[in-house]
């Protein structure tokens, strides 16, 4: 169970102080595919931050299987980071000086499991990379690197998979692959959280958060259909 | 996975390694090549001071120098095998053996000094560290200045001591001391002429100084070693010789240990800033790698790795290019004859230790701003 309680972030301060999220509270359970979608700068991106280890919120707490992850220091949220996390970034992050084999494997490794050739061939063959394992991340298209970078995430078997806009730059197909994707991770098991704009993703979602000026909002077909253009 | 990303990183962006790489290596190649060049450029010095005379006097213990000075009829003697027995000790400061027997005579109402003398080598003297004075052929003479003319005969000319005549091999310059006075002669000539065979008032020779860091120091550890092995004899050093000799050597090594100390600084100068050069281009990397869950002694593992890497690589670059620029272009006059001109190999590890530990150091300065970083900032940032 991932539990956000009363999460808030501030950036700034004084007349630069910016309130990016606010008293975010949210229960997300095992199996769950969740979106948290809203306008840009809505505050979606640094709650999956928080979410994942890797913003410190300002005040609440985030607990995962009953304890909060800003507790223990760095060294445990790294290691939350490490074992627990799946991130797919907006961006895709992926490292520029390693083929897509060698990126996929990082995770693997950096979990302290041998990177086996096999199970990453199967990893990236089911998200059609097959052909594409000695190419580097700049040889790739958006669409690829996207594909990568759920790869990378699925490949670690994290208990949780954060996606920021995953299929914000994709075309239909790969956005129907990579959503299609994610629900699988969720009906296996995984708590998959997922910031977007994408109404493919909406309609998939067991849960939905809307934010507005970083506060939770009434979730609502209007909503839904003002911020995806539907 | 560490030496994966380790070789990924050298080869990406290896411009700035390159330039590491680069500076490193030619600040060594020109600490090398000066290093070496100096040490043969402290050799000639030494050797000049050498050829300036022998700088240690050994009497019997109980002999007033000033007899020996003076050259009186107080002059004890003793065999001339003593000096044979010197030469055997190789842990002994002193070689360059010269054993003489000295006695006044009066020639036309002018004091002179009949000076008999045999070089003694050591064994491990080499012809090319020859003795700074030459052997006397028999029946043949090497006069001072003044004595040349109280005799009047130049190089090659005779004349004759108690009825036994000898051809003069050379006179030599004035020097401004008794030793103008002097009669040199091959020590049996000598020990006949006087009617002392085997015999011997002092013995001259030249003390090195590779012992020790202080002159006193060194003077200390000889007197101890000849109390050893020759109880009755006691040293006198000709403190003037020995100095000149002491700070040719010390001068070298001082302005050495300011020139590294200049290249470390520069080393970790040019460590500094490529190193905090390389930290800013590489945050997105960084970024990446700690939402991975890499932590900061992974990341700081791969800093000091590579730089390691890099300072050992530079250093067996630069100093077998600064080893061999010395060997090529050294200048004829500091070449010595006594040792040939090589890389200095016995330095190497010396120079290792200290590349890698200025490096090292100078890396963390680098690695200070990398543990500042946020790694949700850089890739939001991003």
């Amino acid at each position: 169970m991932l539990t956000l309680a009363k999460i808030s972030k501030t950036f700034g301060s004084g007349s630069a102080r910016v309130q990016a999220v606010q008293d975010i509270s949210w229960d997300l359970a095992p199996g769950s595919l969740a979106v948290v979608y809203g306008r840009s700068g809505s505050g979606k991106s640094t709650l999956l931050m928080m979410m994942g280890g890797m913003l410190t919120p300002s005040a609440g707490r985030i607990c995962f299987q009953g304890e909060n992850l800003y507790d223990g220091g760095g060294r445990r949220l790294r290691l939350f980071r490490r074992q627990s996390v799946g991130f797919i970034f907006q961006r895709f992050h992926l490292l520029p000086y390693f083929n897509i084999h060698d990126n996929i494997a990082l995770t693997l490794s950096m979990r302290g499991r041998a990177p086996g050739r096999a199970a990453i061939r199967q990893i990236a063959g089911a998200l059609g990379l097959a052909d594409r394992m000695r190419h580097f991340p700049s040889e790739l298209s958006a669409g690829e690197q996207q594909r990568v970078a759920l790869a990378q995430a699925l490949a670690g078997d994290p208990d949780i998979i954060l996606a920021d806009e995953p299929t914000g730059n994709l075309d239909r197909g790969n956005a129907r692959l990579i959503t299609g994707q994610l629900r699988a991770a969720a009906d296996a098991g995984k708590i998959v959280v997922a910031a977007t704009h994408d109404a493919r993703l909406l309609q998939a979602a067991d849960r939905r958060l809307l934010l507005e000026a970083g506060q939770a909002a009434p979730d609502n077909l209007e909503s839904e259909e003002r911020l995806c253009g539907q | 996975m560490f030496g994966k990303i380790l070789l990924a990183q050298l080869r990406h962006k290896w411009r700035i390694n390159a330039l590491v790489f680069l500076t490193l290596s030619a600040v060594i190649t020109l600490y090398v090549y000066i290093f070496n060049t100096n040490s043969y450029s402290n050799r000639s010095m030494q050797l000049i001071m050498k050829n300036m005379g022998l700088n240690q006097l050994i009497i019997p213990a109980e002999q007033d120098a000033l007899d020996t000075y003076l050259c009186t009829g107080r002059q004890m003697e003793f065999p001339e095998t003593t000096t044979t027995l010197l030469a055997r000790h190789a842990d002994l400061l002193s070689r360059y053996y010269l054993s003489v027997l000295q006695q006044r005579t009066q020639i036309d109402g002018q004091t002179l000094f009949i000076t008999g003398i045999r070089p003694v080598a050591r064994a491990d003297e080499t012809s090319e560290k020859g003795n700074p004075v030459p052997p006397v052929a028999n029946g043949t003479a090497r006069l001072g200045a003044a004595a040349a003319e109280i005799l009047a005969v130049g190089t090659g000319g005779l004349f004759t001591l108690d009825d036994r005549s000898f051809k003069v091999s050379a006179v030599l310059p004035p020097q401004g001391t008794p030793d103008d006075y002097r009669i040199y002669l091959n020590l049996e000539d000598a020990q006949e002429l006087l009617d002392k065979p085997g015999l011997i008032n002092a013995i001259h020779s030249f003390e090195c100084l590779h012992v020790g860091d202080t002159l006193e120091e060194i003077h200390r550890y000889q007197r101890e070693l000849l109390a050893r092995v020759a109880p009755d004899l006691k040293q006198i050093n000709i403190a003037n010789i020995a100095r000149g000799r002491y700070l040719a050597r010390t001068t070298t090594s001082k302005y050495l240990f300011y020139l590294l100390l200049m290249v470390a600084a520069l080393s970790a100068l040019v460590v500094i800033i490529t190193g905090c050069q390389e930290v800013l281009e590489r945050r997105y990397e960084t970024g990446i790698l700690l939402a991975r869950g890499a932590g900061y002694p992974f990341l700081i593992g791969l800093y000091l790795t590579k730089t390691l890497l890099l300072a050992t690589a530079a250093t067996l670059v630069g100093f077998i290019a600064g080893g061999q620029l010395s060997v090529a272009v050294t200048a004829p006059f500091l070449v010595t004859h006594t040792q040939a001109l090589a890389l200095p190999w016995q330095a190497l590890p010396r120079i290792w230790v200290w590349v890698c530990a200025v490096a090292l150091l100078a890396e963390l300065v680098p690695i200070m701003q990398l543990v500042r970083m946020d790694p949700c900032a850089i890739l939001v940032e991003e």
